[in-house]
C-alpha cells in the first residue's frame, strides 16, 4: 500500500475569509477602476461637455468619482515615498501578511469597492427593472432542448466505456480497491464533463450570432444579458443533471462488492481534527531534518544516536489548541474490554531508512499524549517520574495481590491513576509501518483529566505569547531504531473525531467537480460574449490549463523561482552562472533584474485571471477516506471562491453583450 | 399626418461600418430622415447594399447608429422595452431548427411573458393562420423554405404587435405563398398595424405599399406614396369596354387627341399579369383535379382512361 492523504495547502477557513475578500476587492476593484477610467475618457472625448455626466448617470458617476479620489490618494502616497517623505512608509499598501491594515490598504480596498459599485450599479438596476427570470428560464429551457436534441447527452454515455473496461487496466490490490476505483471514476468524469462544458459554453452564443438566430431573440423584449444568463443556467442545469446521473452510476460501480481490506482503509469518511506541527531537537521549531527528497511535504526526525549522546533528542510535536468536550467512544473492535472508552488517533508516516533494517518490519516509536502546558524539558522529567512511580506501584501490586485477575485490574487502575496524576499517556515501542494508516487508542481518562485541568487552571501564555495548547502529541523514534528516520507532516497525525458514510462523501466530492464544471462553463460563456467560438474555447482551455499550474506561476510571479525571472535566467545561461550563485552587481544585471520586476508585476496581475482549479479537486479526500466538511471545504474553499471568480466574468459578460452590435459582422 | 401618428422616425441616421481598429470600411447609411405613420405599409426599396437592411437593423437595435437618431414609438431604438410592440420577420427565417412549430411559438411567447394558456391559444391561432396545422409537430429542420418563412411570420405576430417589420417577406415563397403573404400584410394593415417591409420584388411593393422610400448607396433617393411616385402626368391612360378595336375607332381617337395636342402611343387589348394567370390556373386545377394541359391535337382526341390517375385530361 502506498497511499496517504496529503494536502499541500490548507483549505480556506472562515478566519481566512476577511483577507480573501480584501484581496478580491483590491484585485477585481482595480480592474473595474481601470475599465471605468477608460470608459470615462472615451465618454468625455465623445460628448465633449455636451452632457452633464452627474445628471445623466448619477449612480455611476458618484462612486466612480469617489473611487478615483481613493486611488489618487494612494498614488500621492507613492509619490511621497519617491520624494523621500518617511512618514508615508507606514501608510503605504502592504503586500503580505494577515488582514492588510495600513491606510493605503484600506484606500485600495475602498477604491476597489467603489469602482465595483460603479460597474455593478447599472447591472443591479437592470436586474431590478428589466431582467426577468421568466425569460432567462425560457432561454435556459431552449439551451437544454438544443443540447438534448443535438444528442450532446450521448457524450455522458461515454462513461459506460469506463464502467465496462476500466477493470482491465486498474492495478488490483485488495486494500486499494476503493481508492483506485474512485480515482478512475473521477479522472474519467472530470475531462468528460469539462470538455462538454467548455464546448457548450464557448460555441453557443457565437453559433447563435453566426446563424442569426439571436436576431429573433434580441428583437423581442429581451435584455442581452438574459441570453447569457439563460445559456449559463440551461447548460448548468443540463450538466448538473448529467453529473448527478453519472455520479450515481459511478457510486454503484465503486461500491459493488467492496473488499474488506479496502473497506478498512478507505471505505469511510474520517472526520479528523488536526493539530499544528512543530519540532524539537532540530535546527528550527518549524523544520525537521531534510533527507534530500525533492518533494518537501514532509520533514524528518531521527532516532537517538547512541555515540553522540550530547545531541538533543528529536521530537515531532502536534499541538491541539482546543478539543471537543466529549470525543471518547467505545472501541467496538476491542476484544479486551468491550466497554473501554477511548479516543482514536490515526497516523500515516513515511520511513526513510539510513540502513537496510529488518525486512517487513517498521521502526519503533514512542507516542506521548500529554497536557499542553507541559514543555519538552518537562516531558522528560515527568516521563521519568511517572516511570519510576509506575514501577514501584506495579511491583507492590504484584507482590501484594495473588489473584491474577485482581492483579490485572490493579495494574490498570495504576495506569489510570498515573495518567490522571501526571496528565500524560505514553505508548512506547509502537511499530510504525511505512505509509500505512495506523490507529492508537488513547484512554478517555486522559481527556477527562485535561477537561478538569481546563477548569482548575485556565491556560495562559507568557506576556506576548499565545496560550499553550490543550494537548500535545509527541512522537520520537526509539533507541531500537537509531538510524532510521520518520517522515512527518502536519496532516499525518490526527484525532479521529467521527466516521461518516462513504457514499455521502463521494457525492460531496462530486460537488467539487460540479464547481469546476461551472467555472469552466462560466469562463467559456464569458469569453463567447465577445470572441468567436473557437477562440473562446481556446481561451477557456488556456485559462484552465494555467489554473492547473497556478502554484508554479505564483512562484514565478512572486520571485520565488530559483535563478530569477526570464531575463535573469537567460543572463545566467549566457554567462554560465549557476542558479544558486549571486549575480555580480553590474549595470547589465541590474537592468535585467529590473526588467524581471516589471515582468513579475504583470504576472501578478495575470495571476488574478487564472482560476484556482486545484482547490475544486476533492477526489483525494474521497479516495483516501477523509470527510469533506460542508463548511470549510465545500462552502469556504469551493463555493465562495467559485462565486468570487465568476462574478467579475459575469460583470464583464454583461457589458460586452450590452455594447455588442449583434448584427455587425466585424 | 399628425405628429402623434408617427411610429418610426429617423433623424440624420448614419451608419458607418468600421474594422476592429476603427478604420472606416463602408458608409452603409448616410443621414437618413424619414417618418413612418401609424396604419401604413411602408416599403424600403433599393439595390443590394443600398442600406435597406441596415436601416431595419438600426430600428431594431441590432446595430447602433454612428450618428443621428432612430426612434420607434418615440423611444430610442436601443431601448429594449419598445420591442414589446414590435414583430420582426428576418430575411431568412433564422429560427431554431431543432424545435417544432408549436415549441417555436411557445418559446417566443415566453419571451413576451405570455401565460401558458395564452401561449397555447395564440400558437394554435397562428399555426392555423399560416397554414401549418398539418406540420406543427415536425421540427423546423424538415421544413421547406416557404414553410420556414410562414412560421417566421407567425413568431413575428405572437405578441400581436403594433409595428411589423418584414425583411424580404416574400423571399422563398411560390406565387401562391406570395399572394397569401401580400393578402396577409394588407389584412394586418387593415387591422390598424403599421408595416415596414423591404423587398427586391418591386411588383410586391407596388401592389401593397402605401408609401415607399428608395435608397441607393446609403442615401435616400425618393420618398412618397406609391401612386404619386408612379404617376406619369405626361401620359394619359384610357380604359374602355364594350367596343372592339378597329380602324374607325383608332382614327376617331387620333382626331380627338390631335385636337387636344396629343398623339396615340399605344392602343390595344390589355394583358393580365402572369401572377394572375398562374393563380387562376392553380385555382382551376384545384377545382377540377386531374385536369392537365395537352397540345391541341391531343386535346381533340381524349386519352383513353386506363386507371384512376388524376393526370389525364377529361
Amino acid at each position: 500500500m502506498f497511499a496517504t492523504f496529503f494536502l499541500e495547502r490548507d483549505p480556506m477557513s472562515w478566519a481566512d475569509l476577511p483577507l480573501a475578500v480584501q484581496s478580491w476587492l483590491q484585485n477585481a476593484g482595480g480592474v473595474a477602476a481601470l475599465a471605468v477610467a477608460l470608459w470615462c475618457i472615451s465618454w468625455t472625448v465623445q460628448n465633449r461637455g455636451r452632457v452633464n455626466p452627474f445628471a445623466a448617470y448619477p449612480a455611476f458617476v458618484v462612486p466612480a468619482a469617489l473611487a478615483g479620489v481613493c486611488y489618487l490618494i494612494v498614488v500621492l502616497l507613492f509619490a511621497g515615498k519617491v520624494l523621500g517623505m518617511s512618514f508615508v512608509d507606514d501608510l503605504l499598501p502592504t503586500t503580505a501578511g494577515a488582514l492588510r491594515a495600513s491606510a493605503g490598504d484600506w484606500l485600495l480596498t475602498l477604491g476597489g469597492l467603489l469602482a465595483l459599485a460603479a460597474v455593478v450599479g447599472p447591472i443591479a438596476h437592470a436586474f431590478a427593472m428589466r431582467i426577468r427570470w421568466g425569460r432567462i428560464w425560457a432561454i435556459a429551457r431552449l439551451s437544454v432542448k438544443e443540447a438534448v436534441r443535438n444528442r450532446v447527452v450521448l457524450l455522458f454515455a461515454a462513461m459506460a466505456i469506463v464502467f465496462l473496461f476500466a477493470d482491465w487496466f486498474v492495478p488490483y490490490k485488495p486494500e486499494d480497491q476503493v481508492r483506485n476505483y474512485v480515482r478512475v471514476v473521477y479522472w474519467s468524469m472530470t475531462p468528460l464533463f469539462l470538455m462538454t462544458a467548455s464546448l457548450l459554453g464557448a460555441f453557443s452564443i457565437p453559433t447563435d450570432v453566426k446563424s442569426q438566430s439571436i436576431h429573433t431573440i434580441v428583437t423581442k423584449p429581451v435584455e442581452k444579458f438574459e441570453i447569457v444568463a439563460g445559456r449559463f443556467l440551461g447548460y448548468a442545469t443540463l450538466l448538473s443533471v448529467g453529473l448527478a446521473a453519472v455520479a450515481g452510476l459511478s457510486l454503484i460501480y465503486v461500491v459493488r462488492g467492496v473488499n474488506p481490506d479496502a473497506a478498512r482503509e478507505s471505505y469511510k469518511a474520517r472526520v479528523p481534527i488536526y493539530g499544528q506541527l512543530t519540532f524539537s531537537g532540530t535546527k528550527s521549531m518549524y523544520e525537521g531534518e531534510s533527507v534530500g527528497r525533492e518533494w518537501g511535504y514532509r520533514w524528518y526526525i531521527g532516532g537517538p544516536v547512541l555515540e553522540s549522546a550530547k545531541m538533543p533528542r528529536q521530537y515531532a510535536i502536534w499541538s491541539f489548541a482546543d478539543l471537543p468536550r466529549d470525543m471518547a467512544r467505545v472501541d467496538e473492535t476491542s476484544s479486551e474490554d468491550p466497554k473501554l472508552r477511548s479516543v482514536p488517533f490515526e497516523f500515516t508516516f513515511d520511513i526513510f531508512r539510513l540502513n537496510k533494517g529488518e525486512e517487513n518490519k517498521g521502526i519503533y516509536c514512542t507516542f506521548v499524549f500529554m497536557d499542553g502546558r507541559l514543555s519538552i524539558p518537562d516531558l522528560e522529567r515527568v516521563q521519568k517520574a511517572a516511570y519510576e512511580e509506575r514501577s514501584q506501584l506495579q511491583t507492590k501490586a504484584s507482590t501484594q495481590i495473588a489473584d491474577p485477575s485482581e492483579r490485572q485490574k490493579r495494574l490498570k487502575a495504576i495506569d489510570e491513576e498515573l495518567v490522571r496524576k501526571y496528565g500524560l499517556f505514553e505508548a512506547p515501542g509502537f511499530e510504525v509501518t511505512d505509509y500505512h494508516t495506523q490507529t492508537l487508542r488513547v484512554p478517555s481518562h486522559l481527556f477527562e483529566r485535561l477537561a478538569e485541568l481546563e477548569k482548575e487552571r485556565p491556560r495562559e501564555g507568557l506576556p506576548g505569547e499565545e496560550a499553550p495548547p490543550m494537548m500535545r502529541v509527541v512522537v520520537s523514534v526509539d533507541h531500537t531504531s537509531p538510524t532510521q528516520m520518520l517522515g512527518v507532516a502536519r496532516r499525518d497525525l490526527y484525532i479521529l473525531a467521527a466516521e461518516q458514510p462513504f457514499w455521502i462523501n463521494f457525492l460531496k466530492g462530486i460537488l467539487g467537480m460540479w464547481c469546476t464544471v461551472l467555472l469552466v462553463l462560466g469562463v467559456a460563456i464569458g469569453c463567447s460574449t465577445y470572441l468567436s467560438g473557437i477562440i473562446s474555447w481556446l481561451c477557456t482551455v488556456f485559462l484552465f490549463g494555467a489554473g492547473l499550474f497556478k502554484d508554479s506561476i505564483r512562484q514565478l510571479a512572486e520571485g520565488q523561482s530559483p535563478g530569477g525571472g526570464p531575463l535573469e535566467s537567460a543572463y545566467r545561461v549566457f554567462t554560465r552562472t549557476s542558479q544558486g550563485a549571486p549575480l555580480d552587481q553590474s549595470p547589465t544585471a541590474s537592468l535585467l533584474q529590473g526588467g524581471d520586476d516589471v515582468y513579475r508585476w504583470w504576472m501578478r496581475r495575470f495571476l488574478n485571471l487564472i482560476p484556482d482549479v486545484s482547490r475544486h479537486d476533492l477526489h483525494q479526500y474521497v479516495a483516501n477516506g477523509f470527510d469533506i466538511s460542508w463548511g470549510q471545504v465545500l462552502l469556504t474553499d469551493n463555493l465562495i471562491p467559485l462565486v468570487g471568480y465568476l462574478l467579475p466574468w459575469g460583470i464583464l459578460a454583461f457589458y460586452l453583450m450590452k455594447f455588442r452590435e449583434i448584427a455587425n459582422p466585424r | 399626418m399628425a405628429d402623434q401618428d408617427v411610429v418610426v422616425e429617423t433623424r440624420k441616421l448614419t451608419k458607418i461600418y468600421r474594422d476592429f481598429w476603427g478604420r472606416q470600411k463602408k458608409v452603409a447609411l448616410r443621414a437618413l430622415n424619414l417618418k413612418v405613420y401609424r396604419g401604413e405599409i411602408f416599403g424600403l426599396l433599393g439595390p443590394n447594399g443600398s442600406g435597406k437592411t441596415t436601416t431595419i437593423k438600426l430600428l431594431l437595435g441590432l446595430l447602433f447608429p454612428t450618428d443621428g437618431d432612430a426612434l420607434v414609438f418615440d423611444q430610442p431604438a436601443a431601448e429594449v422595452r419598445k420591442n414589446e410592440r414590435i414583430g420582426y420577420l428576418p430575411e431568412e427565417s433564422y429560427l431554431y431548427r431543432f424545435l417544432n412549430a408549436e415549441e417555436t411559438l411557445d418559446f417566443y411567447g415566453r419571451l413576451f411573458k405570455l401565460d401558458a394558456a395564452t401561449r397555447r391559444k395564440k400558437a394554435a391561432e397562428l399555426i392555423e393562420l399560416v397554414n401549418l396545422g398539418a406540420d406543427k409537430k415536425r421540427i423546423l429542420k424538415e421544413y421547406s423554405k416557404g414553410m420556414r418563412q410562414r412560421i417566421g411570420l407567425a413568431q413575428a405576430l405572437i405578441n400581436d404587435p403594433e409595428l411589423v417589420i418584414l425583411d424580404e417577406p416574400t423571399s422563398g415563397l411560390d406565387p401562391l405563398g406570395t399572394r397569401w403573404m401580400k393578402d396577409l400584410i394588407v389584412n394586418l394593415r387593415n387591422q390598424g398595424k403599421t408595416i415596414i417591409m423591404c423587398s427586391h420584388r418591386l411588383e410586391d411593393v407596388q401592389d401593397i405599399c402605401d408609401r415607399v422610400a428608395i435608397l441607393n448607396e446609403g442615401e435616400l433617393q425618393e420618398l412618397g406614396s406609391v401612386r404619386s411616385l408612379l404617376e406619369d402626368v405626361q401620359r394619359l391612360e384610357l380604359r374602355a369596354s364594350g367596343v372592339q378595336l378597329n380602324e374607325d375607332l383608332r382614327k376617331d381617337l387620333e382626331s380627338v387627341l390631335a385636337k387636344h395636342g396629343g398623339v396615340i402611343e399605344f392602343i390595344g387589348h390589355p394583358t393580365t399579369t402572369l401572377e394572375d394567370l398562374f393563380l387562376r390556373i392553380v385555382a382551376q386545377s384545384k377545382a377540377h383535379p386531374g385536369r392537365r394541359y395537352l397540345p391541341e391535337k391531343a386535346a381533340a382526341k381524349p386519352v383513353e382512361v386506363k386507371d384512376s390517375s388524376t393526370h389525364v385530361s377529361r
